[in-house]
């Protein structure tokens, strides 16, 4: 008789059940589509942030050297060219390039030219060929920062590095050339600085400039990079049982649990192993914040052990907490900037988080399936052990002013919160969609 | 379509999966339902709000368990809700006074079909026929009862006791009408 009634089916219109049913059926595209919008706000904030840089930098050359140099050279008040390139030209007010390549030619013999590139007031100056030329040329190609006009600090010595040319007019305006130093402050006012190229390499040199990559970050002199942020990320909580036979819990405990976004700052360095490839490491403080909670319904149904549970608004099964989970990483992590332009560098990280401290307080279900509030209580099941996870992410940094960058980095976390009962020995797993804005500074 | 084709579908939002569980599933869980509920309307309200909860939970089931195990919990949790709201909750259990003394007690000699029993069950009063299916039906534990209720546990065992004799009792009764039993009284 038993068996007959836990065998038994009733006749029913399946047809008609589910016409009224078909409204019910839950659109599993949502998740995705968080996943969807998350990625594509990343990639309006991206897109936005780079195109106001991009509008606002058009004169940030000129502002900076304006800046630095109006208030030391007091004479050069029209300044062009960008100080970070590989070339500058510093020109005063009443010469213009014509004069430039007057006095060009004046210096250099019969034979130079001055060139354009790109419409840049950068200049080339060739002249015959020449063994020493040649010998010269060949120097330039791995000159990368001729001059050393200090943007930020507004040095007025400087420093041509191998043997790159200065020309300079002095107080009693003759003009000359020079090499080394140069000290604007002593009534010297530089006009330019050339790289003697011979008329054979001349396509060559144009090639080399226009191709040259432009060194941004200027890494040989600033590897470090200190970097603050703030992080907000999307939770995907699990729980994962040591022991098979508590699959049951760790399951139930899943279908209980939500999660809101997870919030981080962080400090840290970029260390420059080289232009390209650099190590990250710091200090990170986060929240993750989960809710237990029973479901949209009033009345929801939990597999229990061996018994149904119903959890509803009114009895004692109500489970509604927040947990926070406060956690102390250290990331160590290797980069390599895959894309290295004037404005913007993306890169690409990847590497290991190092959870030191996880401090936890809010509500939890005991192996009874019990709700327990272990709040400034000994029942804390959490420990702070410590844990290994592992991150990865793709980096934009835009380059502001003196040295500072707006940077975003996007991408996934993977965190792992100790669960200490003995007797359910179950590990939380956090994967976080984060996304990290903040601000680099390089010196 | 395969149990597991079925919860793949379902998982992933697919509509077939869902119709599929319904086509497969519907008339168990009426069959479930209606046990506890007397009514068929009821029944079939209590399966829809079943499915309705599978629906929405489905995402978060485990592949590893019983899916029509977890499919029955639920169906019995949905009728014993639709009926904790028609009577205000399981209080009316306790406070049940005792039933006329018990004489008769039977053994069934005669094969019965599956309707015959579940109108034999319907036929009991509520406050025995939720313990007698929990109890006995679906295996549940006195003190799982207890809990699930919101009752004394000493209280599910009388219940249970006075269920059973009462079904022989409607089990006597109606073979007698019938003509075609063998009995015999203690």
């Amino acid at each position: 008789m038993i068996n007959k009634m836990q065998s038994l089916e009733h006749q029913v219109d399946v047809d008609e059940m589910w016409q009224s049913l078909s409204q019910y059926v839950p659109n599993n595209k949502k998740k995705k589509k968080r996943g969807f919008y998350f990625l594509l706000f990343s990639m309006v904030l991206l897109i936005t942030g780079g195109l106001l840089y991009t509008v606002s930098d058009k004169n940030i050359s000129k502002t900076i050297v304006n800046k630095n140099t109006s208030s030391t050279i007091q004479k050069t008040t029209v300044i062009q060219g960008n100080i970070n390139s590989q070339k500058s030209i510093i020109i005063k007010d009443d010469i213009d390039n014509k004069n430039v390549e007057n006095i060009t030619k004046s210096i250099l013999n019969e034979d130079t030219k001055v060139i354009k590139i790109k419409n840049n007031i950068e200049k080339t100056i060739n002249t015959n060929s020449s063994d020493d030329n040649i010998k010269r040329t060949e120097r330039s190609k791995k000159h990368k920062y001729p001059m050393a006009l200090d943007s930020r600090t507004g040095n007025t010595k400087l420093t041509a590095k191998d043997k790159s040319m200065f020309i300079v007019e002095n107080s009693n305006n003759d003009i000359k050339t020079s090499k080394g130093q140069v000290d604007l402050s002593k009534r010297e006012y530089l006009l330019f600085e050339y790289i003697i190229v011979p008329k054979l390499l001349l396509k060559q040199h144009k090639r080399i400039l226009a191709n040259r990559p432009v060194n941004n970050l200027n890494l040989s002199r600033k590897k470090i990079l200190l970097n603050i942020g703030i992080s907000l990320g999307n939770i995907n909580q699990g729980f994962y049982s040591n022991k098979s036979t508590n699959n049951d819990y760790s399951s139930y405990l899943d279908s209980i649990s939500t999660s809101k976004p997870a919030l981080g700052i962080n400090v840290g360095v970029d260390y420059y192993l080289n232009n390209r490839l650099f190590i990250n490491s710091g200090f990170c403080f986060s929240r993750l914040t989960t809710r237990l909670q029973s479901l949209k319904e009033e009345e929801v149904i939990i597999e229990k052990r061996s018994a149904a549970l119903v959890i509803t608004k009114d009895n004692q099964y109500k489970i509604t907490a927040y947990n926070y989970h406060y956690l102390l990483d250290i990331p160590l992590s290797i980069g390599y900037n895959i894309v290295q332009k004037r404005y913007y560098n993306i890169s690409i990280e990847t590497g290991a988080i190092f959870n030191l401290f996880t401090y936890s307080n809010g509500m939890y279900i005991d192996s009874k399936y019990e709700p327990v509030n272990y709040t400034n209580t000994k029942n804390n099941p959490y420990d702070s052990r410590f844990n290994i996870g592992w991150r990865a992410s793709l980096n934009v940094d835009f380059r502001l002013k003196y040295g500072y960058w707006l940077y975003i980095k996007s991408g996934l976390l993977s965190k792992r919160i100790n669960y200490s009962d003995k007797e359910l020995n179950i590990n939380e797993k956090y994967r976080i969609l984060n996304l990290n804005v903040g601000m680099k500074y390089s010196f | 379509m395969k149990e597991k084709e079925i919860i793949q579908y379902c998982k992933q939002g697919d509509q077939r999966g869902f119709k599929a569980l319904v086509e497969q599933y519907a008339p168990k869980l009426m069959g479930i339902c209606i046990r506890y509920l007397q009514n068929e309307f009821e029944a079939k309200d209590a399966v829809q709000e079943t499915f309705i909860k599978v629906f929405q939970n489905i995402e978060n089931y485990k592949t590893t368990g019983n899916f029509s195990g977890w499919l029955r919990k639920i169906a019995i949790n949905t009728s014993l809700v639709a009926l904790r709201k028609k009577r205000n909750g399981f209080a009316f259990l306790e406070n049940t006074g005792l039933d006329e003394e018990w004489k008769y007690e039977a053994e069934i000699e005669i094969e019965l079909n599956e309707q015959d029993i579940l109108n034999m069950i319907q036929s009991l009063p509520e406050h025995y026929r939720i313990i007698f299916n929990l109890a006995l039906i679906e295996g549940y534990s006195h003190v799982e009862i207890a809990k699930l209720l919101g009752i004394q546990e000493s209280t599910s065992r009388s219940k249970l006791t006075r269920a059973r004799k009462k079904l022989q009792i409607i089990y006597l009764n109606r073979m007698r009408e019938t003509e075609n039993i063998k009995y015999k009284i203690r």
